[in-house]
């Protein structure tokens, strides 16, 4: 299993290079840590030759930059290469490499804001709606043994469970297990619903868990604004869900989230 | 730690002197609780019975500040009046007395004097009587003070999260202690927030995010960062007082000064419906 890291001298890209160590070091997964420099184009110089001598600059520019953040964390992530640096546009060279070479996640940062347009706006890029791999937005450390399952809201669970049991199929034992049906309410105060109120959708859940080798996990049907579920979740781990297609609760819930976000295609 | 507790006869100071006297206990800090009265020829005998009452919420048979009753407060002059006895098998000072003076001036004095590391006071509604008339104490000392203050507004609840505001990448390793304190005592989340300006989140303040996240993360405090435009700060804090304590980073190099000034400190300081801490 491998994951494509997107890397940069940020503090999103700090954080998700140290989750994804985590993450990488639980599920045996090596990392390439990747990086695109998008120069101004009015600076681009030539072709051929020049063009080439200038492409290099550029790029040991960025591998530096890429090198100087591992050195920083202090971080030797599990089985990563030379860092990857390429010159062009971020979402046209992010689906080039996830085209060319077999991934199972592409990770990137995020750093979370109060605006559920922020995230929209994020989610909309090109390279997300195109890839067709898994997405881990890194918004926050935590630990990654702990992990929400998010269902109900459209959430396709045949389309899911299969997704997330690929990676974390053979650790599930070790994982702290939350099984999440979210219903939006504009009260504050949370109400935890009766588990029959998640209908079929934990049996199937429950049934796939098993049949992958099972996961002890807490079920709940949980209804309240998006803000006091951020809340609520602020010490669960990373929250598995769909990638979402529309603006609704889910949406709004996952924009709120301070939690890592892992969103299958 | 040095904390100043600064209290009057009104019963926010008694919820400053709670929420003080779990901190104190937990972090054994030196402790100074000091009563304010304008006039100085007389004690007031009401302010008087007042500090002594605060005083017993940190003693205790497990409290670094001893056990024992406390006697009556004797004149020391100057418009000052000390508590004779300390506790008994105390291992760290609490020194409680009583000045007389203009408010603002004795709490910037006492903060020079005792080197004071933070300080405590309590702020009621609009509607209550507060500091000898002078409901601003809180916000004007949140703004002058050169060490941290807390403004307790409400009683400490349960809480789930400290968020701390930063706009600047100048914090004091006082400040970063003092946040560690708060967490540790509310076995709470860290939450740092940049505060973004007009055009967006200044570089230099998400290193400093970075910083202080690597800080905590080495001491063990589990925090998570987050962006808020610096305009949205009132209602956002608003919101995350719902769920705990706020504290702002207040430094010299604070952007707070072009779109945070002084006034919209005390503004947030006055307006703000929940205990804010101004850390420095």
């Amino acid at each position: 299993m491998k994951t494509l890291l997107y890397l940069e001298e940020s503090l999103p890209a700090s954080i998700a290079l140290r989750f994804v160590d985590q993450q990488a070091r639980m599920l045996g997964m090596a990392v390439q840590p990747f990086h695109v420099e998008e120069p101004d184009k009015k600076l681009q110089a030539g072709t051929g030759w020049v063009r080439r001598s200038w492409e290099r600059g550029v790029i040991g520019a960025g591998l530096e930059e890429v090198l100087r953040l591992l050195k920083t964390e202090k971080v030797d992530l599990p089985g990563a290469g030379q860092p990857r640096v390429v010159v062009g546009d971020r979402d046209a060279e992010v689906l080039e490499e996830l085209q060319y070479t077999m991934y199972d996640q592409y990770a990137e940062g995020y750093l979370n804001t109060a605006r559920t347009e922020d995230f929209i706006d994020f989610l909309a890029q090109r390279r997300f709606q195109k890839m067709s791999v898994p997405v881990l937005v890194a918004k926050n450390l935590v630990p990654a043994e702990r992990v929400v399952l998010l269902i109900g809201d459209g959430v396709d669970v045949e389309r899911l469970l299969p997704a997330f049991l690929r990676l974390y199929g053979k650790v599930l034992a070790e994982l702290e297990l939350t099984v999440l049906c979210y219903r939006f309410q504009e009260k504050e105060q949370l109400a935890f619903l009766d588990r029959q109120e998640g209908g079929g959708l934990f049996d199937r859940v429950e049934a796939m868990l098993a049949e992958a080798g099972g996961a002890e996990g807490e079920y709940l049907v949980v209804q309240g604004s998006p803000e006091s579920m951020a809340i609520y979740l602020q010490e669960h781990g990373l929250v598995a869900t769909t990638f979402p297609t529309r603006r609704g609760p889910r949406m709004e819930l996952l924009a709120q989230l301070a939690n890592p976000l892992w969103l299958c295609k | 730690m040095k904390m100043l507790v600064v209290v009057d006869r009104e019963q926010y100071s008694e919820v400053a002197a709670q929420e003080a006297a779990g901190l104190a206990v937990n972090t054994w800090a030196d402790v100074v609780l000091c009563g304010l009265q304008e006039r100085g020829d007389a004690l007031d005998e009401g302010l008087a019975a007042a500090v002594i009452a605060y005083r017993q919420k940190f003693v205790g048979e497990d409290s670094p500040y001893g056990t024992g009753e406390a006697g009556g407060l004797r004149p020391a002059g100057n418009g000052r009046w000390e508590l004779a006895a300390e506790g008994a098998a105390a291992r760290k000072r609490l020194q409680a007395e009583v000045r007389a003076g203009g408010f603002r001036e004795t709490v910037l004095r006492l903060v020079e004097e005792k080197q004071i590391d933070l300080v405590i006071l309590g702020a009621g509604g609009e509607d209550v009587p507060q500091w000898g008339g002078d409901p601003h104490l809180p916000r004007k000392i949140a703004a002058a003070a050169p060490c941290s203050v807390l403004v307790v507004k409400k009683e400490p609840r349960a809480s789930q999260t400290v968020t701390c505001c930063l706009d600047h990448d100048q914090v004091s390793q006082e400040s970063l202690e003092l946040v560690t304190q708060f967490v540790t005592l509310r076995q709470a989340v860290l939450e740092i927030v940049g505060l973004a300006g007009a055009k967006g989140l200044q570089d230099k303040v998400e290193k400093a995010m970075n910083a202080i996240l690597r800080y905590y993360t080495r001491q063990g405090v589990q925090a998570r960062v987050r962006v808020v435009v610096a305009e949205e700060l009132a209602s956002f804090a608003a919101q995350a007082a719902e769920h705990g304590l706020v504290a702002l980073w207040y430094g010299k190099q604070s952007l707070f000064k072009k779109v945070f000034s002084v006034d919209r400190l005390e503004q947030l300081v006055a307006s703000a419906g929940h205990s804010v801490l101004v850390l420095k």
